[in-house]
């Protein structure tokens, strides 16, 4: 755990400070306009670069992950309702975080690839009418507004806690904290005893059952190599 | 925003749920809140956020070194660089403690 905080921490450092240089502004002259000045402020192609090596790289590991995971629960010894939750939670979280990502991939690569721009400030000071022109080709109006591209990127990127909430209440025993949190409101107190009954309710986190299913998995693992090779008759 | 911080704080408040790899999620889940709270910022405008709660000045009142007043867009755009680089900052630590909870599942089974 504290590797990974120490990795994150320090690897993220150092691509902000590769990005950094290029988010300074060079342009003076925009300071009053708001919109300009915002539009300035917005994703740089140094920082679109970044971000989609990322990405890219997060898509092949959290596939391989999910892959692996697959494989590897669907040996024997694993109880089938843990293996389903286990595996539906894992595939949602990265589905949902690989769907939402592709989007910002997206906007990313079209900043990097768009074959048409619209015109930078320097341009437009050249060559007004021609310039003005691209700028209404490329947003689609007169008014400077987002590509969709950029639009849906932002939606999905500020939506992100919904999904994670809905796919944490994937898990039963975090749905069971939130319904015991709810009957609290009311005066109801709800004990992990009263859902045992309950299929589908488990009293504990999904990781303390896949461990213990795991350490079973491992003893069977054990006992049938000693039941095999106690069977190997002795050569003398 | 309330979202991902309702998770975060369910975890860490919460014995079983702080089994490895729920803290890792929770910290997921603060990184998402951060950039998504500087997200909100940059989508409102940050020009006009500042300028409508007044941060130069509160910026100008709290830090150390001395701020040119007669030149404020330094400041200006010293808020709204910081603003872009907190969102991308937090957006690439969630991402890394993502690729992480990955890497782990994989050496955990």
């Amino acid at each position: 755990m504290k590797y990974y905080m120490w990795f994150t921490v320090v690897t993220c450092l150092v691509l902000i400070a590769l990005i950094f240089p290029s988010n300074k502004r060079k342009d003076e002259s925009y300071c009053e306009d708001f919109n300009r000045l915002q539009k300035v402020y917005t994703r740089n192609e140094r920082s679109n670069l970044v971000l989609a090596m990322c990405l890219s790289a997060y898509i092949i590991v959290a596939l391989y992950s999910c892959i692996f995971a697959l494989r590897r629960l669907l040996r024997p010894g694993v109880s089938n309702q843990i293996r389903s939750f286990f595996l539906v939670k894992h595939f949602l979280y990265v589905g949902v975080f690989i769907v939402i990502w592709t989007t910002y991939l997206a906007s990313a690569y079209h900043h990097l690839f768009n074959p048409d721009p619209p015109p930078t400030p320097k341009q437009t000071l050249a060559f007004p009418a021609y310039n003005k022109e691209r700028t209404i080709k490329a947003s689609g109006s007169n008014e400077e507004t987002l590509p969709l591209v950029d639009l849906v990127s932002t939606i999905a990127t500020l939506s992100i806690g919904v999904f994670l909430t809905l796919i944490r209440l994937a898990e039963p025993y975090f749905r069971f904290l939130i319904r015991k949190r709810w009957y609290q409101w009311f005066g109801i107190w709800l004990r992990e005893t009263d859902s045992k009954n309950n299929a589908d309710e488990l009293t504990d986190t999904l990781a303390t059952f896949l461990s213990a299913s795991l350490n079973v998995e491992l003893v069977h693992i054990i006992l049938k190599g000693i039941t095999k090779f106690s069977k190997v008759p002795l050569l003398s | 925003m309330m979202g991902s911080v309702l998770v975060a704080l369910t975890i860490f408040y919460n014995k079983k749920l702080k089994v490895h790899p729920s803290p890792l999620i929770a910290y997921i889940c603060m990184c998402e809140a951060i950039s998504c709270f500087n997200g909100f910022i940059w989508a409102v405008s940050s020009p006009y956020v500042i300028c409508y709660f007044n941060l130069l000045w509160i910026f100008e009142a709290t830090v150390h070194w001395k701020v040119p007043m007669n030149e404020p867009h330094h400041t200006f755009e010293l808020l709204c660089l910081s603003n872009q680089l907190i969102f991308q900052y937090f957006q690439l630590a969630s991402l890394f403690l993502n690729m992480c909870l990955c890497v782990d599942l994989v050496l955990t089974l």
